[in-house]
């Protein structure tokens, strides 16, 4: 990596295009995601000269900002390139969910000519009016930073600092490029740490958060450990490890923070999620005086609609940047540094283990289906479970998709990728595409319903134009199955589609997707074996099941979040 | 309204109630769980009916289509996830000077302040920054936290939609579509127009009067605004009484029909409709604008632009002479009464008439040869009558479109301000659901296509009949000629076979290839039969096949786009 970023600093004078080029590609960067307008041609131009750079098309910009949302799953960090105004608003949208999801995504946009700004000029691709700020405006809500290029000599402190909040932040950042910008002579950047240097912890405040946290752990009598969504973004999952086999308790992984935690790691316990936990999670939890949450962040949807906390006076939260223990809360103490301290410190407490073993429910395997009836929920998810392997990321749509993939069981070093803080539907095949680009050598495996597959449909065209092997399993049961849950009524019923055939259709006589209708679990075998025959593009699987058939977790969680939608204003 | 059906009024009636009383039939949902309480009430109240789209960037642009028809129009969706990308359509409509009104639901009030952290939000204890966006974005936003409060901000925001031809937003929380609220009063009260000052508006026409009465060569000039203004028919007097060419800018298409006498074409700079029309708007000494709008695209890149000193024009509120600027003047009543007040101007009406360019009717191409962009047109104009209304996407289509002739009772709809590619597809969707009984032509490109083609499947839900004319010729071309680089290329689908799979089991739709004149001729054939759902016909056609007047343009824009900065000082 070193020989890398050194290779790409240039030693003379460049241009800003240039110059957001080098930069994007030091901060790690190696595809950038981009749907082209007339103000953002020039840029692109400067993009693509760069050698390490490759330019990967999407369909449309929300497709376009959740692939890089995905990328950034995978690579670390993205970068997406969009038009100004009717670009970027549809962008917002996925950059809102890389906020909400902690990944540092760079959009990227064109923006009008700078002559422009001040005359009496409007523009098109505008709202008509001469203000041209609106959009910077917009973008600052949205992102931990916001930069507009409006004088080429600003603009290497701008790019520089943008870059360097997405890296630290873990959150995404916008940087407005004038159409008439990129071109312009700057001075050339100068090295990659100038942007990629690491925050560190407080070392005094460190110390003591850790000293107090091990001796109130080690004073206790049952220890468990929580893991949530933000170990992964703060590169934090190692430590976490670490901390899990120096006290040897019981670890529960949060439905969001699946696959951060390895399964096959013999304290695993769990997906802690009220009702829908599984292997006994919630139970432990509840039993522990002791939890160490790490990472964690508790949602309406992420507590079973408040119905599933844990009892806050048996806390100890470790957020990403500060740590919360007793009655102490200590700043500027970060996540990974922290875990790896305190593992140091503590003693092994084994207490949640011996008692996990003694509640811990039989795992029930999913008995297999006679192969000519009628699809069904549970044998889609035991043939899945066959498919997954080491090498396997799983994406999971918002919807009834998160309680079967909770019932995967996966192998160590298997992925699993969830949106459950921003929840939009659709998300999956856009985002499992730019994953597949961060990571050509994992075999990407989706669940998505079929209400959120029209959502976002047109990505899998990308997937055919790139050969991605991704395979989709699309459930169609005729409906948006996470709102009838929630709440029913006839906006829930949605058209049905021929999904095979409009997944072939993106072929154009030259592609290699491949779609299949599957209605039992002979044929859906079958189906399983040519997709992953298919090493030349994406094959989509629509499993027929009963409109009905969807699991009782979601039923449960479901009627808990509509309850917590619908309590009444309090009396004034 | 009995005193029962007083008792059970809630947020969500009231809503509804609202909606139907300012003429909107049907509204465009996206459902989530922020929603669907709401979603309830507007389902079941008479006179509304729901029509769910496939994604949010798609139920704006519907909504925005049927605002384009009925005058006005509303789109449901959720929270974050699903406002954020309306917000798209929505600064569509804004530009367009469109009144959607949009809806959506919002966390549960006790949650404001609870210290929770919820689902679809950004992750923060910030719910406000969906409002702050909707603000940049709509002419008034309003955010219900209060059961009470909702009748005035319903009214107020429904009002300015009216009054502004503006978007708003009206954010209702989840828990709140239910709670009672105060009964609604008459609805005068949110519908009744504004006029003009009379002193204004007296003095504005006398002084245009005066102004035009000193000119010899006047000319009118109908902008995009004119239709929201309801100043169409005004304009027509005015041209009558003057009896002066009559030139339109390329988004005012449709609005003043081509048959009338005083007809004189689009004036589109250098890509004007015809060099008559280009000579005759440019030897003009007067400028009578009504409604007009001038950006880079529609003065080709500011080579086009008009000047200020021969100017006079009547927006929505206000009027500008030369020297002069009256507020509180509306367009429709300020046409009509100028009309009253002006003598006849023949002159450049007159000399229209001595150059006026000659229809050419093209020949029909031989009917196995290899299809290109003129064919197309030529086929596609045969179907040109009263009741269609012609969809040009952005891009080739726009110059193609603007070619089309407009027989009388005609229509035509462009987005050439906001100028987002793939409107087309869910506007027409919109559109045809408020005006299923014309007859809806859609002109779009491969690229286009690609951002929204799914919207096809509510037409198909909805047994809508618009005819989609894809022309595929493998790219963005509108970039390309602005600025060409690989990413204007893009992954080819079937279109026609894509068309066909979003039937299912039950849907009508058709999908056709043509590759020549005679293929052309029989899928439009199959076309006109169709009367249950939509039909795609992929037109395949060179790369290179566009018009001139499309490498024109886009040479000029391109030149507007990089003029470099000025130095500092």
């Amino acid at each position: 990596m070193k020989d890398n970023q050194q290779a790409v600093q240039l030693q003379q004078p460049t241009t800003i295009g240039h110059y957001l080029a080098v930069r994007l590609a030091q901060a790690g960067v190696k595809h950038h995601f981009v749907v082209p307008g007339d103000y953002n041609l020039g840029l692109l131009d400067k993009l693509q000269y760069n050698n390490y750079l490759e330019e990967v098309n999407c369909a449309n910009e929300l497709n376009c900002a959740f692939a890089a949302e995905g990328y950034a799953r995978a690579n670390g960090i993205a970068a997406c390139v969009v038009t100004y105004s009717v670009g970027a608003f549809t962008a917002f949208d996925g950059i809102g969910g890389a906020y909400a999801e902690d990944l540092p995504v760079i959009l990227i946009s064109g923006s009008p000519n700078t002559n422009d700004i001040g005359s009496s000029h409007l523009l098109h691709h505008t709202l008509g009016t001469h203000d041209f700020s609106y959009q910077y405006e917009m973008a600052k809500k949205i992102t931990c930073a916001a930069v507009s290029i409006q004088r080429p000599t600003e603009a290497p402190r701008l790019i520089d600092y943008a870059i360097k909040m997405a890296l630290l932040k873990k959150k995404p950042v916008y940087i407005e490029v004038p159409t008439n910008v990129a071109s312009q002579p700057c001075a050339a950047p100068g090295p990659a740490s100038l942007i990629t240097e690491p925050e560190t912890s407080n070392q005094e405040y460190l110390q003591m958060a850790v000293d107090i946290s091990a001796k109130i752990v080690n004073g206790k009598q049952k220890p468990v450990l929580l893991a949530g969504p933000k170990l992964r973004s703060f590169k934090a999952e190692s430590a976490f490890l670490e901390l899990a086999n120096s006290l040897n308790c019981s670890v529960a992984v949060m439905p969001n923070a699946k696959s951060f935690f390895p399964e096959s790691h013999p304290n695993y316990a769990g997906i802690y999620w009220g009702q829908a936990s599984t292997l006994g999670a919630e139970s432990i939890i509840n039993w522990s005086d002791c939890i160490i949450c790490a990472g964690t962040t508790f949602t309406d949807y992420s507590s079973n609609g408040w119905t599933s906390l844990p009892p806050k006076a048996n806390v100890l939260h470790v957020d990403v940047d500060r740590v919360t223990v007793s009655d102490a809360e200590f700043g500027g103490v970060l996540l990974r540094d922290f875990l790896h301290e305190l593992a140091k410190k503590v003693k092994a407490n084994n207490a949640s283990v011996v008692e996990y073993k003694r509640i811990r429910p039989e795992s029930l395997e999913i008995p297999m289906e006679n192969p000519k009836a009628a699809l069904n929920r549970k044998e889609i998810i035991r043939q899945v479970q066959n498919l997954v392997n080491q090498e396997t990321t799983l994406f999971v749509d918002t919807g009834d998709s998160w309680f079967g993939g909770m019932r995967i069981t996966l192998p160590e070093k298997a992925r699993f990728e969830i949106e459950m803080q921003w929840g939009h539907i659709g998300w999956s095949v856009p985002s499992a595409f730019g994953y597949a680009i961060g990571a050509p050598k994992r075999n990407v495996v989706v669940f998505v319903g079929d209400g959120s597959f029209q959502e976002t449909v047109q990505e899998v065209s990308q997937m055919v134009r790139l050969n991605l092997p991704i395979i989709m399993f699309l459930i169609n049961n005729r409906g948006y199955t996470i709102e009838v849950e929630i709440h029913d009524g006839p906006y829930n019923r949605i058209k049905n589609w021929d999904y095979a055939a409009i997944v072939e259709a993106f072929n154009a006589g030259e592609g290699h997707a491949k779609g299949f209708r599957v209605g039992n679990g002979h044929e859906l075998a079958e189906a399983i074996r040519q997709a992953k025959e298919n090493s030349q593009g994406p094959t989509l699987i629509e499993c027929n099941i009963d409109q009905d058939d969807c699991s009782k977790e979601l039923i449960n969680w479901g009627h808990n979040v509509g309850a917590a939608n619908g309590k009444p204003p309090a009396k004034e | 309204m009995t005193k029962d059906a007083e008792s059970t009024m809630t947020v969500g009636t009231y809503l509804a109630q609202r909606l139907v009383e300012i003429g909107i039939k049907n509204h465009f949902v996206v459902p989530g769980d922020y929603n669907l309480r709401l979603l309830d009430f507007l389902e079941y109240y008479p006179g509304l009916s729901e029509i769910g789209c496939c994604n949010e960037l798609n139920c704006a642009f519907a909504a925005e289509g049927y605002a384009r028809s009925n005058g006005i129009a509303c789109a449901v969706v959720t929270y974050s996830v699903g406002a954020l990308t309306a917000f798209d359509g929505i600064g569509g409509a804004y530009a367009e000077n469109l009144p959607v009104i949009l809806v959506s639901g919002s966390p549960n009030t006790n949650d404001l302040s609870s210290g929770h952290l919820l689902h679809h939000t950004l992750g923060t204890h910030d719910f406000e920054y969906q409002m702050e966006i909707a603000k940049k974005l709509t002419c008034a936003a309003v955010a219900i936290k209060r059961a009470e409060d909702a009748p005035v901000m319903i009214d107020h925001a429904i009002r300015q939609a009216i009054l502004q031809h503006k978007p708003v937003y009206i954010e209702i929380p989840t828990n709140m579509a239910n709670q009672p609220c105060p009964v609604p009063g008459p609805i005068s009260a949110v519908i009744s127009p504004e006029i003009s000052d009379k002193e204004s508006l007296e003095k504005a026409t006398d002084i245009a009067a005066e102004l035009i009465s000193k000119k010899e060569k006047p000319i009118l000039l109908a902008g995009p605004k004119l239709r929201a203004a309801g100043a169409e028919s005004a304009f027509v007097k005015l041209a009558e009484a003057l009896n002066c060419a009559a030139f339109i800018m390329p988004a005012a298409k449709g609005f003043y029909s081509e048959e009338h006498k005083n007809y004189a074409g689009v004036y589109w700079g250098e890509v004007s409709s015809s060099e008559t029309t280009k000579a005759v708007y440019e030897s003009s000494d007067l400028v009578i604008g009504a409604g007009v709008l001038f950006n880079d695209y529609s003065t080709v890149g500011w080579r086009a632009a008009p000047n200020p000193n021969i100017l006079l024009n009547s927006d929505y509120t206000s009027v500008s002479i030369p020297g002069y600027v009256f507020s509180r003047v509306y367009m429709a009543e300020f046409l009509e009464l100028l009309a009253k007040k002006v003598s006849k101007k023949p002159a450049t009406l007159e000399a229209y008439n001595k150059a006026r360019p000659q229809t050419v009717v093209p020949k029909a191409a031989e009917p196995k040869a290899a299809l290109n962009r003129v064919e197309v047109m030529r086929q596609i104009q045969g179907l040109v009558d009263s009741n269609t209304t012609l969809y040009a996407e952005t891009g080739d289509s726009w110059f193609n479109g603007l070619q089309m002739k407009l027989p009388a009772g005609a229509k035509f709809e462009v987005e050439m301000q906001w100028g987002h590619i793939g409107w087309s597809v869910p506007s027409a969707m919109g559109y045809a659901v408020a005006a299923p009984e014309r007859r809806t032509i859609v002109m779009v490109g491969d690229g286009s296509f690609q951002l929204t083609g799914q919207e096809i499947s509510q037409m198909i839900r909805h047994k809508l009949p618009v005819l989609i004319f894809l022309l595929n010729n493998r790219g963005y071309t509108i970039e390309i000629q602005i600025h060409d680089g690989p990413y204007n290329r893009i992954q080819n689908w079937d279109f026609a076979a894509f068309c066909e799979s979003l039937n299912g089991e039950t849907g009508k739709a058709k999908g056709l290839h043509a590759k020549t004149g005679e293929e052309l001729t029989s899928a439009i054939k199959v076309a006109l039969q169709n009367k249950e759902g939509p039909t795609l016909i992929e037109c395949a056609i060179d790369t290179d096949d566009c018009t001139q007047e499309l490498v024109d343009w886009g040479k000029a824009v391109a030149s507007a786009n990089a003029r470099p900065p000025t130095a500092d000082n």
